[in-house]
């Protein structure tokens, strides 16, 4: 009983010291509650209406929407992005997790120097590796098609999937491994059923980073897949804002970047209670 | 000895051979265009012409080194209120907040819009000189000064931009922390509590170190996505916003009618990636925490 | 835990939901050949033209593949397709395949081409086309010369606008490479109804008649000028084309930076200085972000004139509505210039046939570009995207927006780049756009532009 009133007392301290950290939290996500709200509005609202002040005055207007759906093959695109986001992530964890695994586990040779290989990896800008990527692509003739741009997907997350992941394993203690090794486990074994879930927030994290990195990336999608039944969700869109700035529709702008963003964001909402709620709840109980 | 040597090779070889093949090779080829008078980015490489380092001579005379320093400052400034706003609320939002995950979904909301569209809602919306939301709420409260505040003369474009960018990339930062932090065990954070630690030290002497590695992380995932740093400087127009991605598409690709040149790109890109490796060479001096159990 | 690796065998499961209806997926809705201008403009008038019936006679046959830089949700993107449906189905033995690419196929179709993937046609900004592609370009001479349904008994060369047969021969050294569509031009945008409220009726023709204009709509309440970032370097760049002509306007932009150093430059930028102090642009220049100064002139019908391309009407078009009236008049011929009004910034669009296309091929090409270009769907194109008609048929009418510059390429015997040649340097493009509005904005002397200008090429 006693006991209980303490812990509520140190509840009741921590949330009133927590009180500025409230007011700022509030604020910032009202600021974006606003700014995702303007582009709602303007996108139900007429051009003219964006540029004199005057949002929604002529009621919302549905059809900007519609001439973006009827227009922007968004549905095939949308199907199209979601295989390549999905396949491309959990190819890429299938590889590199087993090798950012290996890297921070093993100390051999040339250890150091793909580490190192990798980081090159990252910041070299993305327009010239794709230049002589697609010539290696082309000369296999195998251009435009959903299976080439997955795999394109899969090597170039490698450099980042693989770095993203060395801290979490080098962070687990190897005693895990050694108890399985003990019980005659796989090195292989060891790895997916013990090593892996124990990465989980990491792996979590990467996963959804991942997925929308490829969910929004278009300069790939354009070279590579970029025919009307392989073209992907953002390829659709950027060619939908171009041709709306280019043409002065403002609105149909703003409707494609909603109608684009709104399955992304509800998906997200839906998928970061389960994953990362699951995944702390999960925690390390070793 | 044998049987680890094959199994390192299982581990790492899926991910490494397709690495080396088809990322090691552009890379390569992108380093030995730099030193090549090149007419378009996939000509055959015997058409390509020596010219040593003359490349590199002609990045100076370019609008290149501003971009780079204005990458610095990118990477500098932003970098540091993101990196102290983003650990601000990965601590709060795991010390006990109500509606933990509501404010975690929102915060990292601006990260799944496209960036090109928050460019204009900023521009067009937020810092707009004739009905702009800052505006009307810096005139509601009578701060008139602050209400005409030009953030989108020239002069103030990067101030601006930086501002949106922070923005956006301050979710994406708190998530990785909060992944990290919410890995510490909730017990040392109750121990502390009942010894009467103040958040402040709790977060100085348990939170802090134990996310080193993450944090050590972060800062090579920062420096690499600055040096992607485009989209925004395509919205944000004035002569102190032009990055060097920007810069080296234009070479590229060319606006309208300006001339290319292949090699000058190619050169640097290679400065671009060679910064990025220094400061993951500076990070790596940094020791990290290898002894401490979890 | 459980549930990442629930999750992850999830992602595994949809995968192969979706690697199983990807396939299908593949398959979409073509186009119905309707088109939504995105405007209230649309009328009876915008109908598409009636597909003939298959015209048995007609020898073309060829598979085309035809790569387009609009894309396919613009008004452009929406009438090529449309064309491209009723040539397939008048031409029964033709094929065509667009690949829309938008802006990105100056990245995009140089790999492709080389990779020697099988594209028939291309079109692009015409700079881009001779710029970028000049290997892949085929010889349209033979083309040129001959006579198409559209062209009414004349030949190809003979029926579209003479400075742009000009311009394609121009720009292939001496060979057609492209058949030239959508031109475009810059010059001054004006709002009629503020000129003829404040009585001004002549057009200016030289700068000092434009600064009188100026202050006659400044003492009746008017703002002259306004410009968005993205244009602002027009105004002052097609002065200094005007005072220096082409060869010395390059120098200035791709140049080592002495031409900075002529003292007549530093006195038309004087006259900018000039006219800032006398609040000649808009207050707010400084901070408009493209297109707010676009969208204010139009709105609030209180700016009277902006420089900028010939598109920059149909752009605000929504805003503007049907009544407005733009004007038009060409930029005024300065003191002391070398250009005495003969030369123009002007450009088009090309449309290039692969060299490597099979002589059935590019026949079936050529028909292609001129049924899209002239006669009915070149109708259309200017209809439905108020484009301005390649033709040169005294008949068919310029759109009702931009009528006022129709007789702009009369007496244009000399081309400056479509955006002058100040813009040919991408890379000082920024400083000098900076520069122009912190002159226009009264917050920079002329000395000082042009050491910052200077200060670029150091």
């Amino acid at each position: 009983m006693n006991n209980n009133i303490k812990t509520n007392n140190i509840r009741l301290r921590q949330q009133v010291r927590l009180i500025p950290g409230y007011i700022l939290l509030i604020l910032w996500c009202l600021f974006i509650v606003v700014m995702l709200g303007w582009i709602v509005i303007a996108s139900l609202s007429t051009t003219k209406e964006i540029f004199s002040d005057n949002l929604l005055r002529s009621g919302p207007h549905w059809d900007n929407y519609t001439h973006v759906i009827k227009n922007g093959h968004l549905v095939t695109a949308f199907l199209n992005s979601l295989l390549y986001s999905a396949s491309s992530v959990f190819f890429s964890i299938l590889i590199c997790a087993p090798a950012a695994y290996g890297l921070a586990r093993f100390k051999f040779k040339f250890s150091e120097a793909i580490k190192r290989l990798l980081v090159i990896g990252l910041g070299v800008p993305g327009v010239m590796i794709i230049m002589p990527l697609f010539s290696l692509v082309s000369a296999l003739n195998v251009s435009n098609s959903k299976i080439t741009l997955i795999v394109i997907y899969v090597v170039t997350s490698i450099p980042f999937s693989t770095f993203y992941l060395l801290p979490a394993f080098t962070d687990i203690s190897d005693s895990y491994e050694e108890a399985a090794a003990i019980d005659g486990c796989g090195p292989l074994r060891t790895f997916w059923t013990i090593v892996f879930p124990l990465a989980g927030n990491s792996i979590t994290t990467l996963v959804i980073f991942q997925f929308i990195g490829k969910w929004n990336e278009y300069f790939m999608a354009l070279i590579f897949a970029g025919s009307t039944e392989n073209m992907s969700l953002s390829v659709a869109l950027y060619q939908l804002i171009v041709a709306m700035t280019r043409e002065g529709g403002w609105s149909g702008m703003f409707a494609a970047v909603t109608f684009v963003s709104a399955p992304t964001i509800i998906i997200y909402i839906l998928l970061s209670k389960r994953l990362i709620g699951g995944a702390t709840a999960g925690g390390l109980k070793g | 000895m044998r049987q680890k040597k094959t199994t390192i090779f299982i581990f790492i070889a899926p991910a490494i051979i397709p690495f080396l093949a088809f990322f090691c090779y552009p890379v390569l080829r992108t380093f030995l265009m730099s030193f090549f008078d090149v007419e378009q980015i996939s000509s055959k490489i015997v058409t390509w012409k020596f010219v040593g380092l003359d490349n590199y001579f002609t990045l100076k005379a370019t609008s290149f080194p501003n971009s780079l320093m204005m990458l610095f400052k990118v990477w500098l400034c932003c970098g540091i209120v993101v990196f102290i706003l983003s650990l601000l609320f990965a601590t709060m939002l795991t010390s006990g907040v109500y509606g933990k995950g509501f404010f975690r979904s929102m915060l990292y909301l601006t990260n799944v819009i496209p960036q090109i569209a928050l460019g204009y809602m900023w521009t067009l919306y937020v810092f707009s000189s004739r009905f702009g939301m800052l505006k009307k709420l810096f005139n509601s409260v009578g701060l008139e000064k602050a209400a005409s505040f030009a953030w989108t003369s020239p002069d103030n474009m990067f101030i601006s931009m930086c501002i949106a960018y922070v923005f956006s990339c301050t979710g994406y930062f708190m998530l990785q922390y909060m992944a990290a932090i919410e890995a510490i065990p909730k017990s040392l954070y109750e121990a502390a509590e009942i010894d009467g630690a103040t958040k402040f030290s709790q977060f100085l002497n348990i939170t802090f170190p134990l996310i080193r590695n993450t944090l050590v992380t972060s800062l090579t995932l920062w420096t690499s996505r600055v040096c992607a740093f485009f989209a925004l400087s395509r919205v944000f127009i004035s002569s102190k916003t032009v990055s060097p991605l920007m810069y080296i598409y234009n070479v590229l690709f060319g606006t309208d009618s300006s001339n290319t040149a292949v090699g000058v790109g190619a050169a640097a890109s290679v400065i671009v990636a060679l910064i990025v490796v220094a400061v993951f060479m500076i990070s790596n001096l940094i020791p990290k925490n290898k002894d401490i159990e979890l | 835990m459980k549930k990442v690796v629930n999750l992850f065998s999830t992602v595994a499961l949809s995968l192969c939901f979706l690697c199983a209806c990807g396939g299908n997926s593949a398959t979409t809705s073509g186009g119905d050949g309707s088109v939504k201008s995105g405007s209230g403009n649309e009328s009876s008038e915008n109908a598409t033209p009636e597909v003939k019936q298959a015209d048995a006679d007609s020898k073309l046959n060829a598979d085309i593949v035809y790569w387009s830089s609009y894309t396919e949700s613009s008004n452009y993107g929406q009438s090529i397709k449309a064309a491209a449906d009723a040539f397939m189905k008048e031409n029964p033995g033709v094929k065509i395949s667009i690949s829309f690419q938008g802006t990105d196929i100056s990245s995009t179709l140089t790999p492709a081409l080389q990779a020697g993937n099988n594209i028939t046609m291309f079109e692009a900004n015409s700079d881009n086309v001779v710029r970028l592609w000049k290997d892949y370009l085929m010889d349209l001479g033979e083309f040129y010369e001959k006579t198409y349904p559209q062209t009414g008994g004349k030949s190809y060369a003979d029926s579209i606008l003479p400075a742009y047969e000009n311009l394609a021969k121009t720009q292939g050294d001496g060979k057609y490479v492209y058949f030239p569509y959508t031109p475009q031009f810059l010059n001054v945008w004006y709002n009629k109804d503020i000129f003829e409220e404040c009585g001004i009726t002549e057009k200016p023709k030289t700068w000092d008649e434009m600064m009188e204009v100026c202050a006659t709509l400044k003492k009746n309440g008017y703002t002259p000028f306004t410009s968005d970032q993205n244009h602002i370097d027009y105004n002052l760049s097609l002065y200094l084309e005007r005072l220096l002509g082409a060869e010395g306007t390059n120098e200035l932009a791709n140049g080592d930076g002495s031409a900075w150093d002529n003292p007549e430059v530093l006195k038309a930028v004087k006259k900018f200085e000039d006219a800032a102090s006398k609040g000649y642009w808009a207050e707010n220049i400084m901070t408009v972000v493209t297109p707010e100064a676009q969208q204010e002139m139009v709105l609030d019908k209180k700016i009277a004139m902006y420089v900028c391309g010939s598109w920059m009407p149909n752009n605000v078009r929504e805003s503007a509505g049907d009544d407005f009236r733009w004007g038009s008049f060409t930029y005024p011929l300065v003191e002391n210039g070398a250009d005495d009004g003969s030369s123009l910034c002007y450009g088009c669009y090309g449309i290039a046939i692969n060299k490597n296309a099979t002589a059935e091929e590019a026949e079936a090409c050529a028909a292609f570009a001129t049924y899209l270009t002239l006669g009915e769907w070149g109708d259309y194109m200017v209809k439905n995207c108020n484009a301005i008609p390649i033709t040169n048929d005294p008949n068919v009418k310029w759109p009702k927006m931009i009528a006022d510059a129709e007789h702009i390429y009369d007496g244009i015997t000399n081309r400056w780049p479509a955006h002058g040649h100040m813009r040919t340097n991408g890379d000082f493009l920024p400083v000098f756009q900076s520069a122009c509005t912190k002159l226009y904005g009264g917050k920079m002397t002329a000395e000082e532009f042009i050491a910052e200008c200077k200060a670029y090429f150091k």
